[in-house]
């Protein structure tokens, strides 16, 4: 695995979490409580290791950023997406720990209560990871300029 | 339980996620109108010329036309400016290497000791692949022609005779009708990534 593979992996990561995430949530409105929680875990664990990945390939890189290499407006969409992104990200861990702990402890309304925050957040942050990964990475590879 | 508020708070979270996202969507397009360069003026129409490349060949303004290519000037007894110069069109030419609409032209200020033989290692040192990144030389008054006449540069000998070159370290970006758009000041600031941006607006032309 090079350096260079790396945002291909953590891209597959997030498309995976947001899978199990997705399927986590179909499965509670079918009331498939197991299911979910298999799901829900799944998308837990892809995550982690999306993060550690992530973390790993920047420190790698010594913060050196790749630029965007689009003109005109796809540039505003680009960095809505990648704001966006990031700042709700950010956020997902504390979510998610802030939800799993009350199901631990059966207290399923308060569960739910934080869950309705968590999901669309956490299934955004996974799809447009995915969706920064093609524009920044596949719509301009490296030699294009 | 009444399903009408239970299903209003469970919008919450998405009301939340698309306020967020609004709020970037505004600034990042408030942060794009507040940068967007500067059109790319059609400063000066360059007339044709014909020069000979150090690896055999001669190269005309028409062998350019289509591509959106890259000057710049530079010696081979230079002391350090021509070897910084080398290194940005070096590190362009690695960002452009599968665009085959663009093209790199080095230009030797001193063609009367630069022969093709002397200028070849110095290409070959910066990876200057054949066909992508030309390295020129020629007649004397032909050189001065295209540098003075058609680039509107500096390229004189020094005052006391020495290999020495007083010349310009200026990068111009040249469009696809081999029309001036641009000239980038090579020595001061590292401009690669404004250079790479203005290629790119202009193979869109």
């Amino acid at each position: 695995m090079t350096l260079q593979q790396l945002p291909a992996l953590n891209a597959s990561l997030n498309a995976l979490s947001g899978v199990f995430i997705l399927a986590g949530w179909v499965f509670i409105k079918a009331e498939r409580k197991l299911a979910h929680v298999v799901s829900m875990s799944c998308a837990i664990v892809t995550s982690a290791v999306f993060l550690g990945c992530y973390v790993t390939y920047h420190w790698l890189k010594h913060g050196v950023v790749t630029h965007f290499a689009g003109v005109g407006m796809i540039r505003p969409v680009y960095f809505t997406l990648l704001i966006s992104h990031t700042m709700l990200a950010a956020t997902v861990p504390v979510l998610v720990v802030l939800t799993v702990i009350p199901a631990l402890r059966a207290r399923y309304d308060r569960h739910r209560g934080i869950a309705r925050w968590t999901l669309p957040v956490w299934l955004y942050v996974s799809v447009t990871g995915v969706l920064v990964y093609i524009m920044l990475y596949r719509w301009y590879p490296v030699g294009g300029l | 339980m009444n399903p009408a508020p239970m299903k209003k708070r469970g919008m919450a979270g998405w009301y939340f996620l698309c306020l967020t996202v609004a709020f970037c969507a505004v600034g990042a397009l408030w942060f794009e109108l507040k940068n967007t360069p500067p059109p790319l003026q059609k400063i000066r129409q360059l007339s044709d010329f014909k020069l000979t490349e150090c690896r055999g060949g001669d190269v005309h303004l028409s062998d350019l036309k289509g591509k959106v290519w890259l000057a710049d000037f530079v010696y081979t007894t230079c002391p350090s400016t021509c070897p910084m110069l080398s290194s940005r069109l070096a590190v362009l030419q690695d960002e452009a290497f599968k665009n085959d609409a663009v093209r790199f032209v080095s230009i030797s200020v001193n063609p009367a000791h630069d022969t093709p033989d002397v200028l070849r290692p110095y290409a070959d040192k910066y990876h200057a692949k054949q066909g992508k990144w030309f390295f020129l030389t020629g007649d004397k008054t032909r050189v001065t022609e295209l540098v003075s006449g058609g680039f509107l540069l500096t390229m004189k000998g020094a005052p006391d005779g020495s290999n020495d070159m007083v010349h310009s370290t200026k990068i111009v970006l040249v469009d696809k009708a081999g029309v001036i758009r641009a000239y980038y000041e090579g020595a001061v600031a590292d401009e690669t990534h404004r250079i790479s941006r203005d290629i790119r607006r202009l193979l869109r032309e």
